[in-house]
């Protein structure tokens, strides 16, 4: 809310709350209220929760689709249950969602939420569209709401892992981020404060901008091999560990948000393709042709982050 | 002119000078003269008488008849005894003058020596005897002594063998003859320097019951000790096991482990008078002097006294408290192993029974906490008796190892195998953590040893990251939680039947079976970096 009123001093964000706050008024029906997602939000993680409130007992069914008229969840109503909650998958650019109440398959009302999934990584959907933005889901008021329900205090004992990790208050609702391949082991062992430590102040559980003190804390042979070299790669300059790795959970290998080369020429966009291109003789190391096989992607003591040979036969 | 009357002058004296002279020869030859004249004149008469002319006396008979010589020798005689009688009668005079005075300069002496006894008496000093007067005097001499008194002891007070009973006893008649002085302190304190001087005396002593523990005629014991050993004395008093024990301090002696001084007397720590410090001590326990100046040079021990002092790693309860090792020792006797207070674990929790702060820093886990909810031990703390408790693995001394420990053991989660000191394998076998196929463990899958997986590359871990080295709710010592970086992971061992699994932070949920292998291979997926 506190933002909302902050952009309202801008005429444009006034026009856009008020474009808002008429569709809200079309959107409203007498049947239930999308809480979450709010429309243009900006979403950085592949899938979000919906909320929805009911106001009456008339519907008996929620229906949750997509932008292709997709079913994506149905919600089966009971009585007296007021609110209602759906985590769907996200794929990157905007989503958007419809939910529907019907009533022996009478469709009573509908809600549209449009969203925005960013990558951090690939530049075509690294900037959402004007109007969207990022809105901190753990605020007091959202949290007042799902506390009906939830456990929105975190019950992690600072400093020691769950034994049972499905005990954790943010496994619930969370689970999904770590249901891949690899998994980092303070995200897979719900460890989630340790990082998510309010540093930023927007959310409960923001986390700093420059997240490479909270690796370090554990990764410290790493830190002390690369702070030592001559060039410094942008993203770990600037202390972005997470715009590369995953700090959750990853299908890739090095919990790299996408495959290696995918994930390098999705910056450097002139380089596609080159890696595949190069034989084998020519790339130092042993595996399929890439990028990190010539090049460091942290830091360097040679130009163009050229791995050190050294290093590469003591891998 | 001046030198003809100076020529007029020298001639007068010259004349006069002659003319004196010549007087002075002319007086001489007169004299001459004169004697030459006698001597003529002697001859003169010497040669006018004849030599030789013969002159009668003429006495008459009357005259011989009035001389009386019988009557002279008589009167001679007589004579001659008066002066001697005078003369004796003058010495003996003087001889009666002599030994009056003799008598009364022993009267004096006498006197004196009286006079001299009531200054010593007044001025308390006293009374000379000597150790080496005492060795002169023959005891095979010895005649009149009382038969309670035979056969005589080793060791004697000096006035009982000097016979000097006066100094103590007047009279003997009574029994037991009566003393000098009812006050013992005060009579022992005539000769011998006073006890109580120092902070802290022995209650007997303060209150001047020397007889108590002394016997004042002679003893079998150094320090005419009343008893036949200096322990016996000191426990007829100090002994926990008597019931109507004078003293309130007392200890127990009846016990498996006895420290050997004293055993042997109590003497050789404790003052038996006076000392400055608490409990009679010789020397003071709070440096550690007392104990650790012989503990440094004793044989099959290392130099605690360089031990404690200069270990790395200190232990506080040795360093830090006050009773220093009487913290956890008992220094006379004890059932308990190292004449301990406790049995040693229990010892050792007496103290960490909660969170210790570490000597070098940082806090100590509650290890009696952590042992009363893990149920499963380490075999030196369950054995305690038999494998070392505690002290199989801490040194309670202090140790340049961490945690005490009594050799060096990785602080490193990481490192190579070989290059790590890996205390552990003072007891427990290796071979079976190195051989890459092996049965002889129980963790591996088919014969895979799974131990070698974990601590054999370039990231091989500890012991220690999986085994808690205490105890454990799981078997085989399988740790609930690691500690990596800080942070506490569960490792979420499941045993069965033929293996079991861990989901540990390191890498996801494995399983291992002995008979039917789950082939999860050497090189395995890591969650965690």
């Amino acid at each position: 809310m506190k933002r909302a009123r902050s952009s309202m001093k801008k005429p444009v964000a006034g026009w856009l709350f008020l474009l808002f706050f008429i569709n809200s008024l079309y959107a409203q029906n007498s049947y239930f209220e999308l809480l979450r997602p709010i429309d243009r939000s900006v979403y950085q993680s592949d899938f979000i929760s919906i909320a929805i409130k009911m106001k009456n007992d008339s519907a008996q069914r929620l229906e949750i689709m997509n932008e292709n008229n997709e079913i994506i969840a149905i919600k089966k109503v009971t009585p007296k249950r007021q609110s209602y909650c759906q985590t769907i998958n996200l794929h990157y650019g905007e989503n958007r969602i419809k939910v529907t109440a019907f009533k022996n398959d009478k469709e009573l009302s509908e809600s549209f939420a449009t969203v925005y999934y960013a990558s951090p990584v690939y530049k075509r959907f690294k900037y959402p569209p004007t109007g969207f933005k990022e809105r901190a889901f753990h605020s007091a008021e959202n949290e007042k709401e799902c506390a009906k329900c939830h456990d929105m205090v975190s019950n992690e004992k600072k400093g020691v892992a769950f034994e049972d990790v499905t005990k954790s208050s943010c496994y619930g609702c969370h689970k999904s981020i770590t249901s891949k391949k690899y998994a980092h082991a303070p995200a897979v062992n719900w460890l989630c404060t340790s990082c998510h430590d309010n540093s930023s102040g927007e959310s409960r559980f923001g986390y700093s901008e420059a997240i490479n003190q909270n690796c370090y804390s554990c990764h410290k042979k790493k830190k002390e091999l690369w702070m030592n070299k001559r060039f410094f790669h942008e993203p770990f300059d600037t202390g972005r560990c997470n715009r590369c790795h995953d700090p959750h959970a990853s299908d890739d290998r090095m919990f790299l948000r996408e495959p290696v080369n995918y994930l390098c020429t999705a910056c450097h966009a002139e380089k596609s393709g080159l890696a595949e291109e190069k034989s084998d003789s020519v790339c130092p190391g042993s595996g399929e042709p890439s990028c990190v096989r010539c090049h460091d992607p942290h830091a360097s003591d040679k130009g163009f982050f050229l791995i050190d040979k050294k290093r590469v036969s003591n891998e | 002119m001046k030198t003809k009357n100076n020529k007029k002058k020298i001639i007068a004296i010259v004349a006069g000078v002659v003319i004196a002279g010549a007087i002075f020869q002319i007086s001489g030859v007169t004299e001459r003269f004169s004697r030459l004249a006698v001597i003529t004149k002697n001859i003169i008469e010497g040669i006018s008488h004849d030599p030789y002319e013969h002159k009668e006396i003429e006495i008459s008979d009357e005259e011989l008849k009035e001389i009386n010589i019988s009557k002279m020798a008589e009167e001679f005689e007589d004579e001659r005894k008066m002066k001697i009688e005078s003369v004796i009668k003058k010495i003996e005079e003087l001889e009666e003058a002599l030994q009056s005075a003799k008598r009364l300069k022993s009267e004096l002496a006498f006197i004196e020596q009286k006079k001299a006894k009531e200054l010593a008496a007044l001025q308390e000093e006293k009374p000379k005897h000597t150790k080496t007067e005492a060795k002169i005097i023959d005891l095979s001499k010895k005649r009149d002594l009382p038969a309670e008194f035979k056969p005589l002891k080793k060791y004697m007070h000096e006035p009982f063998v000097m016979e000097a009973c006066e100094i103590c006893h007047i009279s003997y008649k009574s029994k037991p003859p009566k003393l000098v002085t009812k006050n013992i302190e005060e009579l022992c304190y005539k000769c011998h320097k006073k006890q109580d001087t120092k902070r802290v005396s022995h209650k007997p002593v303060k209150e001047g019951r020397c007889t108590e523990c002394h016997d004042p005629h002679q003893s079998d014991v150094k320090g005419l000790i009343a008893g036949k050993s200096v322990n016996g004395l000191c426990m007829k008093c100090h002994d926990s096991n008597k019931k109507d024990g004078v003293s309130k301090k007392t200890i127990d002696m009846d016990k498996k482990y006895r420290h050997k001084p004293a055993e042997k007397s109590c003497d050789e720590c404790h003052e038996a008078h006076t000392s400055k410090y608490k409990n009679l001590l010789r020397r003071e326990d709070a440096n550690l002097k007392l104990c650790l100046d012989c503990h440094k040079k004793l044989k099959g021990h290392k130099d605690l006294k360089a031990w404690i002092n200069n270990a790395k790693f200190k232990h506080g309860a040795v360093f830090d408290t006050q009773s220093k090792c009487l913290e956890c020792h008992d220094v006379h006797a004890s059932d308990h192993k190292n004449i301990l207070k406790k049995e040693q674990v229990d010892m050792c929790l007496t103290c960490h029974d909660k969170e210790v702060k570490a000597t070098g820093g940082g806090m100590l886990m509650n290890i009696k906490e952590h042992l009363e909810e893990h149920p499963n031990w380490h075999g030196p703390i369950k054995n305690a008796e038999k494998e070392g408790g505690c002290a199989a693995c801490h040194d309670p001394h202090g140790s340049d190892n961490f945690s005490i420990l009594r050799k060096s053991f990785t602080k490193n989660f990481y490192g190579d195998f070989d290059k790590k000191d890996f205390f552990c394998f003072e007891c427990h076998k290796n071979d079976k953590i190195k051989e890459r196929i092996t049965t002889k463990t129980g963790f591996r899958d088919g014969d895979v040893n799974l131990h070698f997986v974990h601590v054999s590359d370039r990231k091989g871990r500890t012991c220690r990251a999986c085994h808690d080295e205490h105890a454990s709710k799981y078997s085989h010592l399988i740790r609930d939680y690691t500690d990596f970086t800080g942070i506490k992971f569960p490792l979420r061992f499941v045993e069965s039947e033929n293996g079991g699994s861990c989901a540990p932070a390191c890498h996801k949920k494995f399983e291992y079976d002995r008979v039917i292998p789950k082939s999860i291979g050497i090189k395995n997926e890591k969650s965690e970096e």
